[in-house]
């Protein structure tokens, strides 16, 4: 097998293996790109809301343990992130895929509160395309972190392949020069002017 | 082929932003903390006469027309109206100026270039809202990025067809993706 064929075969089969990757981070960039096509409807409902009471918690208290007391009393499955907000309130935030979870305890109004977001593509879409990072430790989150490396790596492969595959068609070439100087010095003007 | 071939520094940006941003803990790590580091460049007294009705957005403008520093701009004002905060979005050298009305101080402080804020700066960089003509031509490149990659996928599954002697292991690789794609949408 020459190279020609194994860099054509390469830019092929990775293609059509991390297409659904692709497909999702090109569509969802029209949420984030914009966001006002898309802002109807309520960004979380509530599931449930009830007096709780955890006691006096210090402004410099470690909050990992307060977050896996408060998953613990309200029964919810699954790795939360905890933090605490400018308003003082800790908050646990689970984001999956089809929907997010989000529990906050206001420890002025002694109240604990468990919100959902509503199913919308545009959620789905936003939080498949901001997934990543190797902060969470369980095995799902991290595969999924390994793929948004693979797929990127699959990305650069097709920039290399492809300009490959342009450069063995002579025909091409001219136009090719063109469109790629084209771009390149359209970048480059964006750098120094934005 | 030719789309592709101009997009070719916008794909290879979003494919190094996306690793770096991946990678956001281990990069801290690397940097000792803080992702970005601001150095003073320089302190000065700043006095003017704001309008009655001026809000953040437009106290900054006056601020940044005065510098002479040119394009867009984020603001905030403290919750307690004593500090205003601006930061020049400059992709290369973002500055951030503050302005202490009390004692009409002003400093502004330049960002050291590194790697990973450079990247994940343009890949967040968005938007059309009230922004200077750069940053709406650069929110109109991201649409066409976003567009042809729509198209690439489409006429990449067509060109793929077309050719019969790779339909079976094709169909190997696009059917094992998109299960475990799904296998993951139903599972995180």
């Amino acid at each position: 097998m020459t190279f020609d064929k194994i860099n054509r075969r390469t830019h092929l089969y990775a293609a059509l293996f991390f297409m659904p990757w692709f497909f999702v981070y090109g569509i969802s960039s029209l949420v984030f790109s914009h966001p006002s096509w898309f802002s109807r409807g309520p960004n979380m409902v509530p599931v449930s809301e009830r007096e709780y009471k955890l006691g006096p918690i210090a402004p410099d208290a470690a909050l990992g343990p307060i977050g896996d007391q408060i998953q613990k009393d309200t029964g919810l499955q699954g790795q939360f992130a905890v933090f605490r907000t400018p308003e003082n309130l800790i908050r646990l935030y689970k984001p999956g895929f089809i929907t997010a979870t989000q529990i906050t305890y206001d420890p002025s109004q002694e109240r604990l509160t468990v919100q959902k977001t509503p199913f919308k593509v545009s959620g789905l879409l936003t939080r498949l395309h901001a997934r990543g990072g190797f902060e969470r430790t369980d095995v799902l989150n991290t595969a999924w972190s390994v793929i948004v490396d693979l797929v990127q790596i699959g990305m650069l492969i097709w920039i290399a392949s492809g300009l490959y595959m342009w450069w063995h068609l002579k025909p091409v070439r001219g136009w090719g020069w063109l469109a790629l100087g084209a771009g390149a010095s359209s970048f480059a003007y964006f750098i120094t002017a934005l | 082929m030719y789309a592709a071939l101009f997009l070719v520094p916008w794909m290879l940006m979003y494919a190094l932003s996306t690793i770096v941003m991946n990678h956001r803990a281990a990069f801290q790590e690397r940097y000792g903390g803080s992702l970005v580091k601001w150095a003073t460049e320089r302190e000065q007294q700043y006095t003017t006469q704001f309008h009655a009705d001026a809000d953040a957005h437009a106290m900054g403008q006056q601020i940044m027309r005065d510098l002479r520093l040119n394009g867009n701009f984020n603001v905030n004002l403290s919750r307690d109206r004593k500090k205003l905060t601006l930061v020049r979005t400059d992709p290369v050298t973002p500055r951030r100026i503050t302005y202490t009305p009390a004692d009409g101080k002003l400093v502004v402080e330049k960002q050291e270039l590194r790697t990973q804020p450079f990247l994940e700066s343009l890949h967040r960089r968005r938007g059309f809202q009230n922004s200077p003509m750069p940053d709406i031509l650069w929110a109109t490149s991201v649409d066409l990025v976003i567009v042809a990659m729509v198209i690439w996928v489409l006429s990449g599954l067509w060109m793929w067809w077309e050719m019969k002697v790779t339909r079976g292991f094709g169909a190997i690789c696009l059917l094992t993706g998109l299960g475990l794609f799904t296998l993951f949408l139903f599972t995180i």
